[in-house]
């Protein structure tokens, strides 16, 4: 295995890190119990540090993409008959990601910063659910667009 | 503690939009294009994300340093982040972009 496919292992493997991390976000959120405060906590740090991590490895698989030479991702895809796969959706993709880490940093400021307060007050409820919807739809669409790109083109 | 939470909201909106404007900007202009190619294996997309993470940055120290520690209107705020990532969302988009080509 090369290092490009280890790396790209390990971004497909933080993704489920994410999803697995969602559903203690969840469970905390929703529990309205305070001794679940630390899996909330615990759990929407570790999302946001994975989040980042994909982020970091995926500028490195980005750097393999779009080598100029033809044999690259980029250059096949541009050069096939739907480039509007690199045009529209990796020049969509690319910036997603980082978004939901900025989004996901704000998520768990709001966890840590109002920790007595996120089971009593509603208003700081809603708005990690706020969040958390955010990051989760564009977490989605994130990962969608990259498992139809690698179908297209794999690196 | 309300004031480091508003820095936050600052930080995280402008760094989407920040990134956004930086995008519509190399789009623009070939030459910015060329000056975000901070790194040169991942091109002008390494000056995009770290510029405007600096941006986000720069703001909200400046905003920590200036606000007072009053009381969060969470509203406010809320529509402030969303409509920031909205914006955010359509400088990304290429067919948007294609109209200031």
């Amino acid at each position: 295995m090369g290092s490009e496919e280890f790396i790209s292992l390990l971004h497909g493997f933080l993704g489920t890190i994410v999803l697995m991390s969602f559903s203690g976000v969840l469970l905390g959120l929703f529990s309205l119990n305070k001794n679940r405060y630390n899996i909330l906590k615990y759990s929407i740090i570790i999302m946001t540090i994975a989040v980042i991590l994909i982020d970091i490895f995926g500028m490195m698989i980005y750097a393999v993409y779009r080598e100029t030479n033809a044999d690259s991702a980029k250059s096949k895809i541009l050069a096939s008959d739907k480039p509007w796969v690199h045009e529209i959706l990796m020049e969509f993709k690319e910036f997603s990601g980082i978004y939901v880490a900025i989004i996901l940093i704000l998520a768990s400021f709001l966890v840590i910063e109002f920790k007595d307060e996120l089971f009593k007050n509603k208003q700081i409820r809603n708005t990690l659910v706020l969040m958390m919807t955010l990051a989760m739809l564009l977490t989605l669409i994130t990962f969608g667009l990259g498992a139809y790109i690698t179908k297209v083109q794999s690196i | 503690m309300t004031k480091k939470i508003k820095s936050v909201y600052v930080f995280a909106s402008l760094s989407i939009v920040g990134i956004g404007l930086l995008n519509l900007l190399s789009v623009m202009s070939k030459k910015i294009k060329d000056l975000l190619a901070l790194n040169k294996a991942i091109g002008p997309y390494s000056g995009k994300v770290i510029l405007g993470i600096l941006i986000g940055l720069l703001f909200a120290l400046l905003y920590y340093s200036l606000a007072k520690d009053n009381k969060i209107n969470f509203k406010k705020w809320n529509i402030f982040f969303v409509v920031s990532l909205l914006i955010g969302l359509l400088l990304i988009f290429t067919p948007f972009l294609e109209l200031f080509e």
